[in-house]
């Protein structure tokens, strides 16, 4: 066919304005994250909607928890693309996401709200109950959870949104990676504020050792529990913590001090041990002059709010690397398993 | 000659056999772990959980250790199968039913359920697992019992009526037993059917208890009583339509479910259908059609509040028994988000969908030991 000019024109103005309406229809939810959701993920507790997606935040494979796309309220649905006829959760292998039903290592059936999206999805991992959530769990491994949009009956995956998470193989415990586009607690102000994950692991008193593996990442390290005196006892390391301090005319001095939250345990929140269970003795690596590590705080006595580190005014400025040495004594009576807090630290100028 | 008559009278017998085992093809699919069967009550709220549904806003699921459950109607089939190559059997119908059932497969004795033409003395030991119940274990509660009911969540007992409504609606608790021992005939001027729901049926069995009727009941009924089928205002248990000016007893909760549409709705047509209440002043149920809500005052009423309870077998579900099963536990156990006593109202929970189903939370969540049925 001979191609006028006009004609030319014509075709390259309406395939402009198609990949314009093509790019307005695919999705009016955030950007594609780091590791290829095509949104951001949110987790809340499923059996409350309270919010659980903190750093290093140990969870049980059994754990009921739902999803939302705002990183703030939990019944804001995951948006389905036009033409979407069945929504699913998953659990897979990494770079199985868009797989579909008879590719995902394990999903279930989920369903479409009015407004075509997924609202409140159930992600617990046991609860993938097509294909073979046992399997996955006893090899462990990083593996993606998520929800997902699809069409054909669940062969073709319009939508995928997903978290990478790393399970313990065996137990089934594992963390969720961030968000890539943000956090889903807001970033310290000013620098002064920041939160490491505790999850030290206890063995039950009279019964032999249960071993679990606390994976690393954003969590501080603890070692195998034993028995001193019938009590689980477990030791580890807070990982170094940087204070820095420009203030080179004023040195005005600092004060790091340390918060502990209760700890939980995985699988029944309900069962709880006292912040004074988690020893810390703090210790100055390296840094200014005349910094000094605060008092150690003994397991079982321990107090917080208590100072971490400080700086004495007029001594100095720069840059002050602590770290500690952590224990967790559990009393004699409690559940053996993973206990989930959270270690605050916060500094002040003097 | 004698030795030929034999051998014909086998192979009759044998061919007899064959023609009476090929059992029609059963639509319902068996579970995937875990049976639920008994009362009717129970039924929309506990199949939802089991198939899964997204009437409080959020898909919820009840698994078991990541397996599907089954849960059975009251009423369908005469005979089902509920397990992977398992036996067919009486389907049970009601609440006590269930919970013979449920003894029977535990105890192995030969079970018939109250289905009128179902397979008879079947041993259907390991068929049953979960009963739904209306009522708790009553005179059976037994501390050492075998048993164990597990509150599901709170209904109340109240009554449905096809008569006028000035007359009909508000009958205190002495009108309601004359009527159902026939010493009252007539309401408001007007001819009155008490309908009692079938024998099985815990409805009944709660309902003739706050009329102190059992034992007028415990031979036959009373000769002005007919039988209904359970919260059906369509039908009487013989197929025949429901009457007008009848007075039944009617779940609350049941009678939300099948307004709201979560429950299958089996209101009359033919005579316009109303919920009444014993309580002058306190209705049980407020709204109408899809806006009909439970009313908490009445549930709250000790009188006509009941727990109803989903029952399993004792050793079942404690830590250190032989027969412990942790998926079983998980399935009842309420902390549990998607556990079929959770009683939570966040979207996600089983709380939230039961309540669709006019299910509150339970008055206490202190489980009761029972003997078998």
């Amino acid at each position: 066919m001979r191609i006028t000019k006009k004609t030319t024109i014509i075709s390259a103005g309406a395939l402009a304005l198609a990949l314009v309406a093509g790019a307005a229809t695919i999705s009016a939810t955030a950007a594609v994250q780091g590791n290829g959701s095509d949104g951001p993920l949110y987790v809340y507790n499923g059996n409350d909607g309270t919010a659980l997606d903190t750093a290093g935040y140990m969870y049980g494979w059994n754990d009921s928890i739902v999803s939302s796309s705002d990183a703030v309220s939990p019944e804001v649905e995951l948006a389905c693309p036009a033409g979407t006829t069945s929504a699913y959760t998953f659990v897979t292998a990494v770079g199985s996401e868009r797989s579909g039903i008879n590719g995902w290592g394990a999903y279930a059936d989920n369903s479409l709200t009015p407004t075509g999206g997924v609202n409140l999805a159930n992600m617990s991992p046991i609860q993938q109950i097509n294909g073979q959530q046992a399997t996955l769990k006893a090899a462990g491994g990083t593996l993606s959870l998520g929800v997902a949009c699809g069409t054909n009956n669940g062969v073709t995956i319009v939508a995928s949104y997903y978290r990478t998470i790393n399970v313990t193989a065996g137990t089934g415990s594992y963390t969720i990676e961030r968000n890539s586009g943000g956090t889903a607690t807001p970033p310290p102000a000013a620098g002064t504020t920041a939160e490491i994950g505790l999850a030290p692991t206890t063995i039950a008193a009279q019964e032999g050792l249960l071993s679990l593996v606390v994976p690393a990442g954003t969590v501080a390290t603890f070692g195998t529990p034993t028995l001193v005196g019938n009590q689980s006892t477990v030791t580890g390391a807070l990982g170094s913590v940087k204070v820095s301090d420009g203030r080179f005319n004023s040195l005005a001095g600092w004060t790091l001090s340390a918060d502990v939250a209760e700890f939980t345990r995985q699988g029944d929140v309900t069962d709880t041990i006292a912040p004074s269970q988690l020893g810390v003795t703090p210790a100055i690596v390296s840094g200014t002059a005349g910094a000094v590590a605060g008092a150690a705080q003994t397991a079982g006595s321990a107090t917080y709010a208590s100072t971490f580190a400080e700086l004495p005014a007029g001594l100095g400025w720069g840059d002050t690397v602590i770290d500690a040495d952590l224990s967790f004594v559990a009393p004699q009576g409690k559940a053996a398993g993973t206990y989930n807090s959270v270690l605050t630290l916060t500094v002040v100028s003097k | 000659m004698n030795k030929k008559v034999i051998a014909l009278c086998a192979t009759v017998g044998v061919a007899l056999s064959t023609v009476a085992f090929a059992a029609p093809a059963l639509a319902e699919p068996v579970s995937g772990s875990y049976v639920v069967v008994g009362s009717d009550t129970l039924q929309d709220a506990l199949n939802a959980l089991a198939n899964g549904s997204s009437i409080s806003g959020s898909a919820v699921r009840s698994t078991a250790g990541g397996k599907a459950i089954g849960s059975f109607d009251a009423t369908g089939s005469v005979g089902i199968q509920t397990k992977t190559n398992g036996v067919r059997f009486g389907r049970p119908n009601g609440s006590s039913d269930g919970v013979k059932a449920l003894s029977r497969s535990v105890d192995g004795a030969a079970y018939t359920s109250g289905t009128v033409g179902g397979p008879a003395a079947v041993v259907i030991t390991g068929q049953v697992d979960i009963a739904r119940s209306s009522s708790g274990p009553g005179s059976s509660a037994n501390a050492d019992g075998p048993l164990l009911y597990v509150p599901f969540g709170r209904d109340a007992l109240t009554y449905a009526h096809t008569g006028p409504a000035a007359s009909f609606d508000t009958l205190d608790l002495a009108t309601l037993t004359g009527i159902f021992n026939c010493s009252i005939t007539t309401v408001g001027g007007v001819a009155v059917t008490p309908v009692i729901p079938q024998a099985g049926s815990g409805t009944r069995t709660d309902w003739l208890s706050k009329l102190s009727l059992t034992s007028a009941y415990s031979t036959s009924n009373p000769s002005c009583v007919v039988v209904g089928q359970e919260h059906d205002t369509k039908n009487l248990a013989d197929g025949s339509a429901f009457p007008a000016n009848a007075i039944t007893a009617m779940s609350a909760a049941q009678w939300v479910a099948q307004n709201t549409g979560a429950g299958i709705n089996r209101i009359g047509t033919v005579n316009p259908v109303r919920i009444g209440s014993p309580v002058a002043g306190i209705p049980a149920t407020t709204g109408t059609g899809v806006s009909t809500v439970p009313n908490a005052t009445f549930y709250a009423n000790s009188t006509w509040g009941r727990d109803t309870y989903v029952v399993v077998e004792y050793a079942r579900v404690q830590v250190g028994n032989a027969k412990y099963d942790s998926a079983l536990d998980g399935l009842i156990a309420s902390s549990a988000g998607q556990s079929l006593t959770n009683a939570g109202t966040f979207a996600s929970t089983a709380g939230a969908t039961k309540k669709k189903f006019g299910f509150l939370a339970p008055g206490s969540t202190t489980p009761i030991r029972s003997a078998f049925k």
